[in-house]
């Protein structure tokens, strides 16, 4: 037999491989992220003749550093209640097995992939001015002014966040907890450990990288939330990311909105390296064993009890919303202005039947239906493009994991989902307003941004599919008699299209959702529906807020299908976020 | 007293190079001097072997010494450095794994995680282009065989492990591969399992005259499955023959440890024997100077008759039905027997007298 290609070609012809797998999706981060990016941070060194103006306006402005102050304090404090509600959630949903277990887990997610308009508008409908509950205590006792102060508090903020990152803990230490031996415990209550020391001692240095892990990616996305700051923090509660939004938009200040998204930009890129480094750990199996055998019913009156306390607070707070602005968006509650008795209380479909009407009949108002075609086109567009780029870097990651190059991009891909949406908007309005990348006029700007926010998770989601096609796999295919493209067609496509639907769903959501980004850059006559709620609701007028509700409503519905088909097509036990 | 020759004169027709003298008469599968090498390691290097069309040949190896490489190189899933792999003489080089007709069945089974039970078994079918109908009737056909009928619209995800090893067997069989390989075939299961099903397999591999290579480190299943035994050590064939006549007479003390023969003491050439920690011993040495002989477990007796007495301490009896295994010590030197469980034997700590025979020893060189 030949002795085979010498190893300096095999070596060439692999590392040729993977630079043709990482060509495209670099070429567009270099394009599109990292251009943009340093735009924004040349633009934050220089203002007249000074180095560095911006940053010194920056901290010498009380103003900014109440701000700085005010974005860690919120995100501390969310992190902190999320895990105090998501840690005895992702026991119970880790260790024991029960009717309608997996039907709790997809409820448990629904809120992370609803957009934060529609969160805000959700937490509106529930405990706002105009919300069931406030409306419900006036009627009762007969007060004309609401009587519950929600908006604009810290309280809004916190419980928004809970409501939205609760699922990454249940998801990130729930999974990896359930695939814990649990004969490991067993083993030190039989060398004399109490309860007690059992938790304190093995089982939490055991989670500690998923805990870790999970209260990083929680902080990451309260310190870099926007949307629902916006709408419930109010004009006085802004963070980093509310702050360049306003520099940028209200007062044009885009020196000092560069030099704030630089500050974010630092932090949040802490926040990912020491994420990165620490999913990387969970990754590695310490004994995982299959779930059903780490499982066990729950039995007992007081197991139960407490199984079905937790699981009501985690429903009230995680599904109550959601219904709120559901049934808020069909019923007509409002009084009219001065009375307290509502004109025409009862269910109405007006709102939703107001969208598709032009109601001003004015060739600049754009009707709420234009939204809705809108944005369905642009989340087509970055369902196209964010596959195209991301397939490829999966694929260079689930084969060539241990390769340079894998593991310095590996990181890398996460840099958009840690720089804030509104970071990426401003750069993209500094960096592609000139030829030969003149966009700002063209639409394809907002799909191109949303792209770069949904890559991270389409990669994410293809990977590990990628990755469960061992090799062993093909070989067994092709012992039994397939050819090449039949290993092709029978197993890794089957095995990849369901990945591929999820990734596809991934990025459909984000980018219907995606509120941030879109608000800097989207051309005002082709609004998303995001935007189009975001308008309704600073309207005044039941009917504005009505119509706010039920685009809400819409996207919810929308985004929530796509979250259980998410859940219906992953196949891989042990995910990755 | 004069030691029979006859086991020197076996040793030595187990041979690395038995297998050549029967190549040209070899008709199913020849491997020609394989080597393959990763970097510094060298996995094969230069084996040999037959396994003729309907018999089963077992490839008996520690952990590491190339077993899985070979099958690999067998199934075209990798290429030999040098050395032909061979079918009816016809040389497999350059014939892809999906043409060359082998059956693998992997360690881990890898079934595909995508499909059924029913839909595992019949994709080897569906590979050769056989119609739905037909493929029915043998996936029925092969499930039956291993057991698992009615199984066909389980998930495989959700079969024990057990449940597992059988699908991966069906579906190895079902397009009828000319060789079967099975690699490790019970090594992923528990204990009570693998008894059962070592059995359940010889039966179903003859039943079908399936022509099969295994590859194990488990004697018992080597000796449980094959008409042929090939040990292989380091990458290089160390023996080969029958189960019967590798066991009684192992060509090294490396083999014979491997196959659990322990009682192996270090000697040296003496004028009218071997000396060893026991005494001299009526020997026949193979060279002079260092040595090490081998004592059979079943070579002691209890009645202390015979030319050979050993006066022992008994360590430990262990009862294991019909037979019991004794742990004695003599002269420093720790030697587990067999001897029946039905004959009487003082309590632990007592002095022992044990009958030797020598003419069941073995001196390796």
């Amino acid at each position: 037999m030949p002795s085979g290609s010498p190893p300096e070609t095999a070596r060439l012809r692999s590392v040729a491989r993977t630079a043709a797998l990482w060509a495209a999706p670099l070429a567009f981060l270099a394009l599109f992220y990292a251009l943009p990016m340093a735009q924004v941070l040349r633009l934050s060194l220089a203002r007249g003749t000074s180095l560095g103006a911006p940053f010194v306006e920056a901290f010498a402005s009380p103003g900014v550093r109440g701000v700085l102050g005010f974005t860690f304090l919120q995100a501390s404090l969310s992190t902190l209640l999320t895990l105090l509600l998501g840690l005895p959630g992702a026991y119970l949903l880790a260790r024991y097995a029960f009717r309608g277990r997996s039907a709790l887990l997809a409820l448990t997610s629904v809120p992370f992939v609803m957009p934060t308009l529609v969160v805000g508008a959700a937490f509106q409908a529930l405990l706002g001015p105009r919300g069931w509950v406030n409306l419900g205590l006036m009627a009762l006792l007969g007060l004309s002014q609401p009587p519950i102060e929600f908006l604009n508090s810290l309280g809004a903020i916190l419980l928004a966040h809970v409501f939205y990152n609760t699922t990454i803990v249940l998801r990130l230490v729930g999974d990896f907890w359930s695939h814990l031996d649990p004969r490991i415990e067993a083993a030190a209550r039989t060398l004399g450990a109490s309860r007690w020391q059992v938790l304190r001692r093995v089982t939490l240095p055991l989670l500690f990288p998923a805990i870790a892990a999970a209260s990083l990616l929680v902080f990451l996305f309260d310190f870099t939330s926007f949307g629902v700051i916006l709408i419930l923090g109010g004009p006085r509660l802004a963070t980093l990311e509310v702050e360049i939004y306003n520099q940028t938009v209200g007062l044009f200040n885009l020196p000092l909105a560069a030099a704030l998204s630089i500050l974010q930009l630092a932090c949040t890129l802490a926040i990912t390296v020491a994420y990165t480094r620490l999913a990387a750990r969970i990754s590695r199996p310490i004994s995982l064993r299959p779930r059903r055998l780490t499982q066990q019913p729950l039995l007992g009156l007081r197991r139960r009890l407490a199984a079905g306390l937790l699981v009501g607070v985690l429903l009230a707070l995680l599904v109550t919303p959601l219904v709120a602005l559901a049934a808020r968006s069909v019923t007509r509650l409002d009084p009219v202005r001065g009375q307290t008795a509502p004109t025409a209380r009862g269910l109405t479909t007006d709102y939703y039947r107001e969208l598709w009407v032009n109601r001003r009949e004015s060739v600049f108002y754009v009707p709420p239906s234009t939204a809705v075609g809108v944005s369905l086109a642009y989340a087509a567009a970055t369902v196209v493009l964010s596959l195209a780029l991301g397939l490829p870097a999966a694929w260079a990651l689930a084969y060539r994991p241990a390769s340079t190059v894998s593991r310095l991009f590996d990181p890398l891909l996460l840099l958009p989902l840690g720089t804030s949406a509104v970071t990426l908007g401003l750069g993209f309005i500094v960096a592609l307003n000139r030829p030969p990348f003149d966009l700002r006029a063209s639409p394809v700007l907002v799909p191109l941004a949303h792209t770069l926010v949904a890559l991270p998770f389409v990669v994410r989601s293809l990977t590990p599919a990628l990755r469960s096609i061992r090799p062993r796999l093909r070989q067994a295919a092709a012992v039994l008699g397939a050819g090449p493209a039949q290993v092709v067609a029978r197993i890794d496509l089957p095995l990849v299209g369901r990945a591929l639907l999820v990734a596809a769903a991934f990025a459909f959501s984000i980018s219907l959702g995606e509120f941030g980004a879109t608000a800097l850059i989207a051309r005002p006559e082709f609004p998303t529906i995001p935007l189009m709620i975001y308008r309704f609701l600073s309207l005044p007028g039941a009917l504005n807020y009505g119509q706010a509700l039920a685009l809400s409503t819409i996207l919810m519905i929308v985004c929530a299908a796509a979250m259980l088909g998410i859940e219906r097509l992953r196949i891989a036990d042990v995910g990755e976020f | 007293m004069s030691v029979s020759s006859s086991s020197l004169d076996h040793s030595a027709k187990a041979n690395p190079g038995a297998g050549r003298r029967t190549a040209d008469a070899c008709t199913g599968l020849r491997l020609e001097g394989i080597r393959k090498s990763y970097g510094d390691t060298q996995a094969l290097d230069g084996v040999s072997l037959c396994v003729p069309s309907g018999s089963i040949v077992a490839v008996l190896g520690p952990s590491g010494s190339g077993k899985s490489t070979l099958l690999s190189i067998i199934a075209g899933l990798e290429v030999p450095d040098s050395g032909l792999v061979l079918w009816e003489g016809e040389p497999l080089e350059g014939v892809p794994s999906h043409r060359r007709g082998f059956g693998l069945m992997f360690q881990d089974f890898a079934l595909f995680p995508h499909l059924n039970v029913e839909r595992n078994v019949a994709f080897g079918l569906q590979m050769q282009g056989a119609q739905a109908e037909g493929t029915g009737v043998r996936v029925r056909e092969c499930l039956e065989q291993v057991g698992l009928a009615g199984f066909e619209r389980r998930d495989v995800q959700t079969l024990s492990g057990g449940e597992q090893q059988r699908v991966a067997l069906a579906r190895a069989l079902a397009p009828r591969p000319r060789l079967l390989m099975l690699d490790e075939p019970l090594g992923a299961l528990d204990r009570t399992l693998r008894e059962h099903l070592l059995g359940e397999l010889h039966r179903i591999l003859r039943a079908a005259r399936q022509t099969a290579l295994v590859v194990t480190h488990d004697q018992e299943e080597a000796f449980g499955l094959a008409d042929q035994i090939v040990i292989l050590d380091a990458g290089r064939v160390v023996q080969e023959g029958q189960p019967q006549e590798v066991y009684h007479h192992p060509a090294s003390a490396v083999v014979a440890r491997f196959l659990g023969l322990t009682n192996l003491i270090p000697g040296e050439a003496a004028p009218g024997g071997i000396r060893t920690a026991l005494g001299l011993l009526p020997l026949d040495g193979p060279s002079p100077g260092q040595c090490t002989v081998l004592l059979r477990p079943d070579a002691a007796r209890l009645d202390g008759q015979g030319p050979l007495v050993l006066e022992a301490t008994l360590h430990e009896k262990t009862f294991r039905g019909p037979t019991c295994i004794i742990g004695v010590q003599a002269h420093g030197v720790h030697l587990n027997f067999d001897v029946p469980s039905a004959a009487h034997l003082p309590s632990e700590g007592s002095p022992l007298r044990l009958s030797l025979d020598p003419r069941t020893f073995q001196v390796f060189p």
